[in-house]
């Protein structure tokens, strides 16, 4: 659906679409919040948009590709699941497992046993016959698994590091034996969330013979370039697919699901729309103008523009307040950053000064939420006990700075922050320029800092300089360090901090958000905030609090509880050490015509719109086909 | 004899000139971050893969780790024998991905450069035979409204205005539809429009311009006083002479809407034309599509001199190359 919604900035985000693709988040598709904003009754004869049952929606991405097998960003991961269904997905109403290919799915009772059951009538097209267990299990183990598919999200079979077994058990039913106890599998595996590919196709490229295995061979393959291998497994059937500008999809009359009895009766007679495409657009002012005019049925909204779609006739928003991507302001810790950020006080001052609700009036007209730690106030592990904040005050802001910067700093008479060498203090900002909302945040962090005695200066950048400039590190850049770093994880955490450094010094950095993961949130964590973690390329670490041993034991504590208590433990810490100047969590925009029905109330993470239950009203039909919304209510055995 | 002699000394120099311009951009390529290499890298370590090794993976599967003569050699051979190589960022042959974009970037293409040339040097003769008139004055009007505005800004308000408010025309660029459709004609006039705007501008200036210079001239005051038309004054003895500077003009016109107008339009418009096509090329540093997307306004430009010379003789009897 409207992938984009919600995405203000594409450049700004790439980085975090990127590791959300690569396993961070849970769910691209769950969103939820605070309902839909209509404040226009609409021009019936074109409320529609594009007509009669064809769904148009407009997106600033394109599918880098149409093959299963490589699915390494959001906007290829929404087409495909118009496609190919994938096992299952989280059920909105009580968090529990709702099926899809397969109909069960159920964790033993010491943590270590995944066991699924495939839906019965699945049938693959391109002449690979019945999906069973058989083609689960190879998938898993001979291509997810396996060095020569270079399966983006590998590492996610393989929790802890130890792959994991999987084992056919009966026609359709198989399990997974998990190399450790994991509470929360039902967040974490993904299994159940990707799509999968036929025993037979995969034999055909894979590795043997003498052969190295043929993955461009099987990504070209004719059954996944035409989409016939779709079958009956996926709401749509492709018709045509200009890579960069379209893809056309015609309803499937032979969906699964359609007969199903699943959610309750929901999907029943699913999908509802005859004909569904995906129009990319280059230009997102031209996708809204299309949109206004009825040309297309929906498209993502940044938030400052939702206000104007709201108003514009025949169009309404819908919004939810639950996004998993959160932004910060990034403080540089290695060696050509500002010393004295590596005081908690000084942290502390400039969480002060970071008036979160102004930025986000000002940068999101109100479209976001404040955050305080790595987690969404929203979030599964969000406790206020344990949570500190940072009311805004510039007068706190430079008490703190008084007392946390060392003895050879201090206040002048004109109420400067002065330094060692008897000058004002001048921080370096780095902000991403080529979005509006980045000049706003440099002048506002600007107008801050003054305030606080301290002077800035501003760089700005395009994202890809923001990366290598900035985010890169590496002791070939340190003038002061000569031979090979303690350590290397990549370049972005080429080194502990005062071995590696960035090109170009900096101080603070805007620009750059990562997914909170909010059900699993200790994968980025662990990337972002342990001494080794990839992508920690501010260099932070801390002696007070083991985050790493937290993340290690939170997955597979004892209990939920047990999990809950460490995971609050740590956010909680989190807030009060600042590590980042804690921002704002985004929330998710879209914008559709007026005759677009079956839009979730939204409640939760999970509630966002499907394809398969979206429908449109038409001004010859009359009312518009009325929509179940009971869901299975299924318990903890999670079968549907 | 003399002549072809200097037309074979130009195709020669056509093909070093070529030779030289591909060369400089795989020069400057070799020297620009892989900014696809480092994403995918990224992504790779951001899942637990060895950064380095993914990267590394990515350049050989593209063949970017090999000595950078080899690459070039390769590069070279693979033009002069229509090999232009596979483009990743497309993932096709490269000159597929040419095949499929220019069909779409000609269709707005070709009717605004003669819009823009017909209308241009037309207001432009008109205006330069009607000095300081209401017409002239619209004329000029015209002219400096299409040098003044941008293209992005104007194809934004046709958009707002024809798309939106009027609902007159599709508010962007639909490949499915038809090539030789009423609904095509109508989703191409707002491109054609905005492209030749600007176009228009130039020439009718140029053109008003030379006109005056040459109306003044003794073989004009002669041609009038052997009792020529007007009308006939302006075509055969005006316009002939004065195409010769206008001929440069258009081909310089033709490059500027080439590298600069198409981007803004077919990205504004939505249109998987050539420009897009570049621009996309460039932005994940795909670079046989970069060099092959370069290599096409080259060749226009050299063969678009080579002709342009070529014309001059026809249009401009006393222009002889003979001893040259």
């Amino acid at each position: 659906m409207a992938e984009d919604r919600g995405l203000a900035s594409l450049r700004r985000r790439r980085l975090l679409k990127s590791l959300a693709a690569a396993g961070f988040s849970v769910s691209v598709a769950g969103c939820s919040g605070d309902g839909s904003d209509t404040e226009d009754e609409g021009d019936p004869e074109y409320e529609l948009g594009p007509g009669d049952q064809s769904y148009i929606a407009g997106s600033t991405s394109a599918a880098q590709s149409i093959s299963p097998a490589v699915i390494s960003d959001e906007a290829t991961s929404n087409r495909l699941d118009l496609l190919y269904d994938s096992g299952g997905t989280i059920d909105d109403e009580d968090i529990s497992f709702e099926g899809r290919l397969l109909s069960e799915w159920e964790l033993s009772d010491d943590a270590r046993t995944a066991r699924y059951r495939v839906r019965d009538g699945l049938e693959w097209g391109a002449g690979y016959g019945q999906l069973t267990a058989e083609d689960y299990v190879y998938c898993a183990t001979n291509f997810f698994l396996a060095d020569w598919a270079q399966y983006s999200q590998r590492p996610s079979f393989a929790p802890g590091g130890e792959p994991i077994e999987y084992v056919q058990t009966g026609e359709l039913t198989f399990e997974a034996r998990l190399p450790e106890r994991r509470p929360n599998w039902l967040h974490e595996d993904i299994l159940y969330g990707v799509p999968i590919l036929p025993k037979g196709l995969i034999q055909k490229y894979e590795p043997g013979n003498g052969s190295e295995g043929d993955l461009q061979g099987l990504n070209r393959d004719e059954a996944i370039t035409s989409g016939e291998l779709n079958g009956n497994l996926g709401p749509f059937n492709l018709v045509s697919w200009e890579k960069g500008q379209r893809m056309v999809l015609s309803a499937n009359d032979d969906y699964y699901l359609a007969d199903a009895d699943v959610g309750g009766g929901e999907y029943e007679g699913s999908p509802s729309i005859d004909s569904y495409t995906y129009q990319v657009f280059d230009e997102r002012t031209t996708g809204y103008s299309a949109l206004k005019a009825g040309d297309i049925t929906s498209i993502g909204v940044e938030a400052r523009k939702k206000s104007e779609l709201s108003s514009a006739t025949g169009v309404e928003t819908w919004s939810s307040k639950f996004g998993s991507g959160v932004f910060w302001l990034n403080l540089n810790f290695r060696a050509n950053g500002w010393s004295q950020l590596r005081s908690r006080e000084v942290r502390q001052a400039l969480a002060h000064l970071l008036d979160k609700n102004t930025l986000i009036e000002q940068i999101k007209n109100g479209n976001a939420s404040p955050i305080d730690t790595f987690h969404p106030r929203w979030g599964p592990y969000y406790d206020d006990a344990k949570i500190t904040t940072f009311e805004s005050s510039v007068e706190r802001a430079r008490q703190k700075l008084a007392s946390g910067t060392s003895s050879d700093y201090g206040y002048d008479g004109q109420d400067r922050l002065i330094g060692p060498d008897g000058e004002q203090v001048e921080l370096t900002v780095v902000i991403e320029n080529t979005s509006q909302e980045g000049e706003i945040v440099g002048n506002f962090l600007r107008q801050r800092l003054e305030s606080a005695g301290i002077a800035v200066s501003v760089e700005g950048n395009s994202f890809d300089r923001l990366l290598q400039n900035y985010l890169f590190n590496s002791v070939d850049n340190n003038p002061n360090y000569s031979g090979d770093p303690e350590f290397n994880v990549g370049r972005y955490n080429g080194g502990p901090p005062d071995q590696a450094v960035s090109r170009e010094q900096w101080d603070i950095l805007s620009g750059v958000g990562f997914s909170a993961s909010p059900y699993a949130p200790w994968t980025p964590i662990e990337f972002t905030l342990t001494p080794q973690g990839p992508f920690n390329f501010n260099g932070y670490r801390t002696d007070e609090y083991d985050i790493q041993g937290a993340i290690n034991e939170a997955p597979n504590a004892e209990s939920q509880e047990a999990t809950q208590e460490i995971m609050t433990d740590l956010f909680g810490f989190l807030s009060r050490d600042q590590p980042y100047v804690w921002a704002f969590s985004e929330h998710q925009i879209a914008a559709y015509r007026e005759g677009v029905e079956g839009l979730p109330e939204v409640e939760n993470f999970f509630d966002g719109p499907s394809a398969r239950l979206l429908s449109l009203s038409t001004a010859q039909a009359g009312t518009p086909t009325p929509l179940a919304n009971e869901s299975s209510g299924s318990g903890s055995s999670n079968s549907s | 004899m003399g002549m072809k002699w200097y037309v074979v000394r130009r195709v020669v120099w056509a093909v070093v000139a070529t030779y030289l311009a591909v060369s400089l951009t795989f020069g400057l390529l070799m020297v620009t971050p892989n900014a696809g290499a480092d994403v995918a890298a990224a992504q790779a370590a951001a899942s637990g893969q060895d950064y380095d090794a993914v990267r590394e993976r990515y350049l050989e599967r593209r063949g970017l780790d090999r000595p950078v003569e080899e690459q070039y050699v390769d590069y070279m051979t693979n033009i002069v024998t229509l090999d232009w190589g596979y483009s990743f960022s497309q993932g096709e042959p490269v000159l597929g991905a040419i095949g499929e974009a220019w069909v779409y970037s000609a269709q707005y293409f070709v009717p605004a450069i003669l819009i823009s040339a017909l209308l241009g040097y037309g207001i432009g003769l008109y205006s330069a035979l009607n000095r300081y008139t209401p017409t002239d004055y619209l004329g000029s009007f015209v002219a400096y409204f299409g040098i003044s505005i941008p293209n992005f800004w104007f194809a934004i308000v046709l958009i707002l205005l024809f798309g939106v408010v009027f609902r007159l025309l599709p508010t962007f660029y639909d490949s499915g539809v038809a090539l030789l459709s009423v609904q095509n004609a109508k989703q191409l006039l707002m491109p054609v429009v905005v492209l030749s705007t600007a176009s228009v501008a130039g020439q009718m200036r140029y053109s008003r311009a030379q006109a005056i210079e040459y109306a003044r001239s003794a073989f004009v005051k002669t041609a009038r006083a052997k009792g020529a038309s007007e009308w006939r004054v302006l075509t055969r003895h005006i316009l002939r002479v004065a195409l010769v500077p206008l001929s440069t003009i258009l081909i310089a016109d033709v490059l500027a809407v080439l590298f600069a107008g198409s981007f803004i339009i077919e990205t504004i418009f939505q249109i998987p034309g050539l420009g897009r096509l570049a621009l996309e090329a460039i932005q994940q540093r795909d670079t046989p599509l970069v060099l092959a997307t370069t290599l096409i306004p080259v060749f226009i430009a050299i063969l678009g001199n080579l002709l342009q010379d070529l014309a001059y003789v026809a249009l401009d009897p006393r222009i002889d190359y003979g001893d040259r």
